[in-house]
């Protein structure tokens, strides 16, 4: 059962998190300490940094692999992602926007107000009855605006240290995960997720085309909005609660059709139990990597594992056209 | 199964307007052959009669209900249509791909479960009904031209619609598929269902079809048997082409 095994290897990676870090704890000390039981300060490391710090990894991943893999089945292009679509860049505006004001505790609201809006805009400007391509070019072009205005804000920077605060959030970590995050990301992204799944039916149906999905009573409208509204749920609190990070969205679901095939309605909750052991990995390799002063971004991280791996797919894989 | 009848349809796209007053009638058991030259409306024609299309003015109606004012699914199930252009844009199974004509059947939770009994024979008998039953393990994408045009009918036939909308479906395809996608559509006809159909070789609509509706400029210019609406009058001034001897010839040629 490959997807058994999936599903396994998901859940150790997750528990991974729990005891692997600069503190030597056992995996059953680190159990133990989960349910409050052995030492103060194993208690106090793994309740209190590593288990919100896991599952944030895992809800995070889970909602850019779910996201991915939706826009990738309803835009028929393995290219589409929400990083691509510009949601992530929204989010990152909203963010930044706080960040420039001094508002650093409010950079997850902003996040969440800056995808709900890039997201409105975008559904706007695709309208009633219009298809795919226009959702990838209107998602571009928001993405795009919303990259220059977040250079716009940054160009205005009031001072150096605001300026590298803005550098470095955008660049993605966990390092700043805990309960309230938790709270925040994870019934936000739960809704999400539980959005995107409703439109696999659909997004099946789309594989004949859009005429074709309309005349066997697929609703294109209802699609585009569960759609919109769970990547911008699943991104928007993904940003708010670990920054920008690229690519998981893209390659996850790429990986995932290669093994389980093509159907689209699968793939988005397979693509959201790899995500989620993948992201939980990535981040644990930030902190194994860690050394002394210098911090490993995981958005960086994921970046430089999903590049090349995504170019070896690209040549290598079957076409899709 | 119930009458279609089309009342003084207009449609078109923005100022440009395709479809001009046209009217009809249409029922179960007729293979219908939509003709008329590239840009005459067929296409259009079929999409506003699916309901994908809206009419700037007129009505279709099936069994006396306004197929535009239908609920999406509940059209789905009495509309089949069989478009243009089909491509699978994944390297999915032949059966995977006619098991999409179930659709209409499934409620939202289809994402996730499995094909039930009842579906699953339709889509059997929808592949039967094609030959296509050792294509059916196969992926799309490694599938000819031929075999490709046998699956997306059996699509379109597994979806169980009374009617069905075909846009050109042997376009393309070597007289032995030609043949065979024809007689499948036959067999739809005889079975109780009204086909509608786009061709563009007249040989074959007159061997098929029990009637032809010849669109020009976007208006139902002959309504009939084949042979009685396939007047000379008709050949020269649609479709610029004469009939020496049995053969569709150009002028210039002949």
């Amino acid at each position: 059962m490959k997807i058994a095994l999936l599903i396994i290897a998901a859940i150790l990676a997750i528990i991974a998190a729990l005891f692997i870090g600069p503190a030597p704890i056992s995996i059953g000390e680190a159990l133990a300490a989960l349910l409050g039981k052995g030492e103060e300060s194993a208690v106090l490391i793994v309740q209190q940094i590593r288990a919100p710090r896991a599952a944030l990894a895992a809800i995070v991943g889970a909602g850019l692999g779910a996201s991915g893999a939706a826009l990738q089945g309803y835009t028929r292009n393995p290219l589409a992602d929400g990083g691509i679509l510009g949601f992530s860049a929204c989010a990152a505006l909203g963010a930044v926007t706080a960040l420039y004001f001094g508002f650093a505790a409010w950079t997850p609201l902003a996040a969440l107000i800056g995808a709900g809006l890039g997201a409105s805009a975008i559904l706007m400007l695709v309208g009633a009855r219009k298809g795919a391509g226009t959702l990838i070019l209107a998602g571009v072009g928001i993405g795009a605006l919303a990259t220059a205005l977040t250079g716009l804000v940054m160009n205005f920077a009031p001072n150096p240290w605001a300026l590298s605060e803005i550098v470095y959030w955008l660049m993605g970590s966990l390092r700043e995960a805990d309960m309230n995050g938790l709270i925040m990301a994870g019934p936000l992204t739960a809704i999400g997720i539980g959005a995107l799944l409703l439109t696999g039916a659909d997004l099946r149906t789309l594989s004949l085309g859009e005429d074709t999905a309309v005349s066997l009573g697929v609703s294109l409208r209802r699609v585009q909005i569960l759609l919109i509204i769970g990547v911008a749920l699943c991104i928007g609190s993904g940003v708010a609660v670990a920054g920008a990070i690229g690519f998981i969205g893209l390659f996850i679901p790429h990986i995932m059709r290669m093994i389980y095939g093509p159907d689209p309605a699968r793939l988005i909750w397979l693509s959201a139990i790899a995500g989620a052991g993948f992201l939980s990995l990535a981040d644990m390799a930030t902190r194994l990597l860690a050394n002394g002063g210098a911090v490993l971004y995981l958005g960086i991280l994921t970046s430089l594992i999903g590049v090349p791996f995504f170019l070896y797919l690209a040549v290598k894989a079957p076409h899709y056209e | 199964m119930s009458e279609l009848i089309i009342k003084n349809l207009s449609a078109g796209y923005g100022e440009r307007s395709v479809l001009r007053g046209v009217n009809g009638a249409a029922r179960g058991g007729e293979i219908i052959g939509l003709l008329g030259p590239n840009g005459s409306g067929k296409t259009t024609l079929m999409k506003t009669l699916l309901g994908l299309h809206k009419p700037s003015s007129g009505e279709v109606t099936l069994g006396a209900k306004s197929v535009h004012a239908m609920a999406a699914k509940v059209r789905a199930k009495s509309l089949a249509y069989l478009a243009q252009t089909r491509a699978a844009p994944w390297p999915m199974t032949a059966r995977n791909i006619v098991a999409l004509g179930r659709a209409p059947h499934q409620n939202i939770f289809g994402g996730f479960g499995r094909i039930n009994p009842a579906d699953a024979r339709a889509i059997d008998a929808a592949i039967d009904a094609c030959g296509a039953g050792d294509l059916a393990g196969r992926d799309i994408t490694t599938l000819s031209g031929g075999e490709q045009a046998r699956i997306f009918l059996a699509r379109a036939l597994a979806v169980g619609a009374d009617v069905l909308l075909a846009d050109e479906p042997v376009a393309a395809l070597d007289p032995f598929y030609q043949l065979t996608i024809m007689e499948v559509l036959r067999a739809k006809a005889k079975a109780g269902g009204l086909v509608i159909t786009a061709l563009h070789d007249l040989s074959l609509a007159s061997h098929y079809c029990d009637r032809v509706w010849v669109l020009d400029g976007g208006r139902l210019v002959a309504d009939g048997p084949p042979e009685q609406a396939l007047t000379d009058a008709v050949l020269s001034g649609v479709f610029n082409i004469s009939r020496p001897l049995g053969g569709f010839i150009p002028p210039r040629i002949a």
